[in-house]
């Protein structure tokens, strides 16, 4: 129990902050931290399993990606709520780095492989098992993201 | 290319993150053994009730039948109960010729 929870603490340090950064690109500034807190304790609940797992990053993001899309579910179905209810949603509270325009046309899936791929550098196979998909699938929505990024350029 | 996340500084200290890592992971936990304990009650629960449970209550008779004593003449005389096949009884008293 003493070493796992040794290994967690030492993964949560390494991986805090890059996580956060990670959600940040998702989810937006104001929600990052509760997702990134939210998957690392999923994360503690198996920790028993961290040992055995082949690559311990591709499982944490993989949480946290999971985390990051309910939380975008549960987003839009108060605004979806709120809009037919007539009311406005009222603003979250939380300052942080908001999502800008560009960002916002790709999808969450978009979001998270153009990040990892080409802000972290990560390959296209660690990017596939983060998240889930196979690599073919994941050049696939690379290659739409960018046609979606280059369209925007040209329109603005 | 520069993250453009890069700048996002999370508000929470790393170790107060922790601290509420350790913790909600903790509750967590608790509430699932309890669950699942609560869940292991309920069975066993059932399980005694149905290993104790009562007899099946015996086919009415048609009638309570209660003979103390069959007396031939002055004389008791041994005497059997039988029971038929619709539900009645019927008392067999053996006598002599």
């Amino acid at each position: 129990m003493g070493v796992e929870r040794e290994l967690f603490e030492t993964f949560f340090r390494q991986h805090h902050l890059a996580a956060c950064r990670f959600a940040c690109a998702l989810v937006g500034g104001a929600e990052a931290e509760d997702a990134v807190q939210e998957a690392f304790v999923r994360l503690h609940l198996r920790q028993r399993r961290l040992p055995a797992v082949e690559n311990p990053e591709a499982f944490f993001y993989r949480i946290l990606y999971n985390v990051c899309r309910t939380l975008l579910r549960r987003r839009r179905v108060r605004a979806a709520l709120a809009g037919w209810l007539g009311r406005p949603e009222p603003p979250r509270p939380g300052a942080g780095l908001e999502l800008s325009q560009a960002w916002r046309i790709l999808s969450p899936r978009e979001r998270a492989i153009f990040y990892l791929m080409d802000f972290r550098g990560w390959d296209m196979a660690a990017v596939a098992a983060a998240l889930g998909m196979r690599p073919a699938t994941v050049r696939v929505h690379r290659h739409r993201l960018r046609s979606k990024i280059v369209n925007w350029e040209a329109e603005s | 290319m520069n993250d453009p996340f890069g700048a996002f500084a999370p508000a929470t200290p790393p170790d107060a993150m922790l601290a509420a890592v350790h913790r909600e992971a903790g509750r967590r936990r608790r509430r699932r053994r309890s669950v699942l304990a609560g869940l292991a009650c309920l069975a066993v629960a059932a399980v005694a009730l149905w290993w104790f449970r009562p007899a099946p209550a015996p086919p009415s008779t048609g009638g309570a039948v209660l003979v103390h004593a069959v007396t031939h003449g002055d004389q008791e005389v041994p005497y059997t109960l039988l029971t038929l096949p619709d539900g009645m009884t019927m008392v067999v008293v053996r006598t002599a010729p």
